[in-house]
């Protein structure tokens, strides 16, 4: 039984994590920038990408370096996320939530084909970087896999330390409390929103990177990854990252047990607690504004 | 004037539709009858989006609605006749959409949004997944079923008869649109605390407003699908969403036709730019400048430069 | 200061209610009683609670504590809808139209509201000669053209309108919240003087939060006077305005000074 219950466990934790890592940048966007970024999906597909052209370009003796990776890919698409907020974004801030998600969609779709051009159709993937699995209750897991979800669990206490302990997360904070009377205090409100976005986009690239040598790469590769991202926001509260992890975990998990015993109807099983929940509290469970 | 002006174009667009099949190449046809399905889905989401003011990212799920009851009904139970079918799909879509919009009308604004993607989601990943029943990802293959024991020889004969859905759809949204409902839909779109005041429950209008979107657009998918022969599981997909309502956005969601405009175009222009690799980035630029810089839509440009001309010429 | 004794049975009275915000008594305790058919107005300074007090009434916030009574009925639990269906209208401050609706289209959609006609698909609304007529009536009355779409009003006319829409559902108990703010001094007066003979026509029992006295004395029989969400005086208009205590709460002029 209990070789049982680890793996799923296990499993469902490592699905949470690189859950919580998309959803997460989703949630501190939304909450400064009022956006629900389609874009993301971007994100994690460049943080791959990137990842990806980094290894095959460093040669074999630096091959220790390929652990660097997908934080080199974060801080690109962090980048290209900051431009793409300055350049694009802010223009169309004051229209309606739908315009919006619909230019970030465009840019999803427009990123897709650019990486389908620069590195083809095909999928491509670099294989394990880490063979090596350790033993946990009589049942082999792969060491790379508990990284990630040692990596989730770093972020959610970075983040948590960045909201609740330092200055610039207090100022962010308080930006997606009330952006006018934050500005009105003197807080460049422009650049905040700047620094959100490239966060967000970055942890999305970080999820990328580190799930290349899982599953690899292929046009359209983040985009389910979004889908479930969306679900675990609306579930959590449109906002609120301590609801993501909460969330995350929840649909991780159900993810893993359902693979295992509901393989048909998984998917769905995910959906309808969402429904049910947003049934019984709309704004979600860690939900901020209430809504009828 | 410029009512004048408006007429002749419409009759215009009339005459070239209803004559078409004559001298235009089959696969022109064939375009056309996919943008006037499109166009009726479109109209179906603009009742939603321009006179309810709820954007749904969903919508693609009543045209798998209106596809996966024709296609199922036609492999488990013979039934093949649009007669029968249209009617089938309207009430199943209807009913989904009930179903549905109990979800989603509760939530607001992005919250909308939001569910009602989901929900497509959902649908999509049932209907992959039970693939003993829905054959799965590969879908279910259709044939065009038969009017009143008439069978369609061809494409150009199944063209008129889109053509007189389309009207007949239209017709009936338009009036739905300017009747009562259409007017406190309406309202509830420019004030929804106002209609509180007025003693009415915005979320009944918003229902049925859901209902009634969801239902013309299950006869888009019945229409769709015997147009390609094939019922697959994309169709319940966000991008099919987007995709609808991007046409209602490109044609112009401030005007009653503006949606129909946007489907037809669009579908002409994913033609046009499909054969080209990378068509996806041509659509994702597309959006964003259409959002950036024509935010009324195609037909919405032809207003601003009919004015425009107007008063030059009057000048 | 002597209060009217109720001549009959209160059209609305309330027991004790209380709204706060945080810390902040809007309402602290207040008992009110309107008489069928009569014009009540409701004085005091800014922060006194008086639309607070009204959307208590309309239901548009919920009470903390006490009750509300229509036609002899608890109505403390009701909500904004179902009070609207019983007859109780308010009218907004900051008039809250449909932007891209004419007012004709308004008007009309109120009136299919009060016969619970609007889920109707057919015929289109222009065609429906029923409230048509009404519709073009009550613009009439209220002196507001039916053809523009309410965004390009000028905001006399929108105040107008939007108590043309309370008043176009027959209410029982009228609520007009500062039916003249935000219009020039020179134009109050031409817009009570449309309001008001349609209200005393109709008989209808009516509440107005106003600011300006002049306006309470030539139009109410009663008048309220609220400080700090509590009823400080109420009365006849012209009686209560002698009062130095009441000119010391409205006006910020001493009671130790003279008039």
């Amino acid at each position: 039984m209990l070789e049982l219950a680890i793996p799923l466990l296990l499993n469902g934790i490592f699905y949470a994590g690189i859950l919580f890592l998309l959803s997460a940048g989703l949630q501190i966007i939304f909450g400064v920038l009022r956006i629900v970024n389609f874009a993301h999906a971007a994100a994690y597909i460049l943080g791959t990408y990137f990842s990806y052209a980094i290894i095959k370009a460093l040669p074999p003796e630096y091959s220790f370096l390929y652990w660097i990776a997908p934080l080199i890919a974060a801080a690109l698409v962090g980048v290209l996320g900051l431009a793409f907020e300055r350049g694009l974004l802010k223009h169309i801030y004051h229209r309606h939530h739908a315009f919006q998600i619909l230019v970030t969609a465009g840019i999803a779709y427009m990123v897709d084909d650019v990486v389908r051009w620069k590195w083809g159709g095909y999928s491509i993937g670099t294989g394990p970087i880490l063979e090596a699995s350790v033993e946990l209750g009589g049942v082999v897991y792969p060491v790379y896999n508990l990284l990630i979800i040692l990596v989730a669990l770093a972020v959610a206490f970075l983040l948590w330390i960045l909201f609740r302990k330092t200055e610039i997360g207090r100022v962010i904070r308080a930006t997606a409390h009330d952006e006018e009377i934050t500005a009105a205090l003197g807080i460049n409100v422009n650049w905040v929103k700047a620094i959100t976005f490239l966060f967000g986009s970055a942890i999305a690239g970080l999820a990328g990177g580190l799930m290349l040598p899982i599953i690899g790469g292929w046009p359209g590769v983040g985009n389910e990854y979004l889908i479930l991202g969306f679900v675990v926001i609306a579930l959590a509260g449109l906002g609120s990252v301590n609801g993501a992890l909460v969330a995350s975990l929840l649909i991780g998990l159900t993810n893993s047990i359902g693979v295992q015993f509901f393989p048909k109807i998984e998917l769905a099983i995910i959906f309808i607690i969402m429904a049910v929940v947003l049934t019984v509290k709309p704004s979600g469970l860690f939900g901020a504004q209430p809504r009828r | 004037m410029l009512q004048r002006f408006y007429r002749t174009a419409f009759i215009i667009v009339l005459l070239i539709l209803i004559t078409g099949p004559v001298y235009f190449p089959s696969f022109v046809v064939y375009l056309l009858s996919y943008g006037l399905i499109m166009a009726i889905a479109a109209l179906a989401l603009n009742l939603l989006l321009g006179y309810t003011g709820l954007m749904s990212f969903g919508h693609g799920m009543f045209i798998g609605a209106g596809a996966y009851t024709v296609a199922l009904m036609m492999k488990y139970t013979g039934v093949q006749s649009f007669e029968l079918l249209i009617p089938l799909s309207i009430v199943v879509s209807a009913m989904l959409a009930a179903l549905a919009g109990l979800f989603c009308t509760r939530q607001i604004d992005i919250y909308f949004s939001m569910i009602t993607l989901a929900f497509g989601e959902l649908l999509f990943a049932l209907c992959s997944k039970f693939y003993s029943a829905t054959g799965g990802t590969d879908g279910i293959r259709v044939k065009i079923p038969t009017l009143f024991g008439y069978s369609f020889p061809g494409g150009g004969e199944y063209y008129y008869f889109i053509l007189v859905v389309f009207v007949v759809c239209a017709l009936a949204i338009w009036v739905i649109c300017h009747s009562p409902f259409g007017k406190a839909i309406q309202a509830v779109r420019d004030n929804e605390v106002r209609v509180g005041y007025l003693g009415l429950v915005v979320m009944k209008y918003r229902l049925i407003a859901f209902v009634i979107s969801g239902a013309f657009t299950g006869i888009a998918g019945v229409l769709m699908v015997s147009l390609t022969g094939h019922a697959v599981p994309e169709s319940f997909q966000v991008f099919t969403s987007i995709t609808i309502v991007f046409m209602v956005l490109l044609g112009g969601h401030t005007i009653f036709l503006g949606p129909a405009v946007g489907a037809i175009v669009f579908v002409f222009l994913q033609a046009w730019l499909k054969p080209l690799f990378f068509w996806q980035f041509f659509l994702g630029g597309a959006i964003i400048l259409l959002v950036m810089f024509l935010p009324g839509g195609v037909l919405g440009g032809v207003q601003l430069w009919a004015a425009k001309a107007l008063q030059r010429l009057r000048s | 200061m002597g209060g009217q004794s109720p001549a009959a049975a209160p059209i609305l009275n309330t027991a004790g209610v209380f709204k706060h915000f945080g810390e902040v008594h809007a309402v602290d305790g207040v008992d009110l009683h309107i008489s069928p058919g009569e014009v009540l107005s409701i004085v005091g300074p800014n922060g006194a609670g008086k639309t607070t007090l009204l959307k208590l009434l309309s239901g548009g916030h919920d009470l903390d504590r006490g009750q509300v009574f229509f036609l002899g009925e608890d109505i403390s639990r009701v909500s904004l809808v179902q009070r609207v269906n019983r007859g109780i209208v308010y009218s907004f401050q900051i008039p809250a139209l449909f932007e891209n609706l004419t007012a004709m289209e308004a008007v009309g959609l109120v009136l299919l509201a009060r016969k619970k006609k609007t889920v109707v698909f057919f015929p289109v609304m222009e065609k429906f000669t029923e409230i048509r007529q009404e519709a073009q009536e009550i613009l009439e009355m209220f002196n507001v053209p039916g053809n523009f779409p309410a965004n390009l009003l000028p905001h006399g006319q929108r105040k107008l309108l939007d108590a043309a829409m309370a008043f176009a559902y027959q209410p029982k108990l009228l609520l007009l919240d500062e039916p003249t703010s935000g219009v020039s001094t020179a134009e109050k007066a031409k817009v009570m003087d449309t309001i008001m003979p349609n209200i005393e026509e109709s008989n209808t029992t009516t509440v107005i939060v106003e600011h300006d006295m002049e306006i309470v004395l030539r139009y109410s029989r009663r008048v309220i006077v609220m400080d700090q969400g509590k009823i400080f005086a109420q009365g006849i208009p012209h009686e209560v305005m002698e009062d130095p205590k009441v000119r010391e709460v409205l006006l910020g002029i001493p009671a130790s000074a003279k008039s």
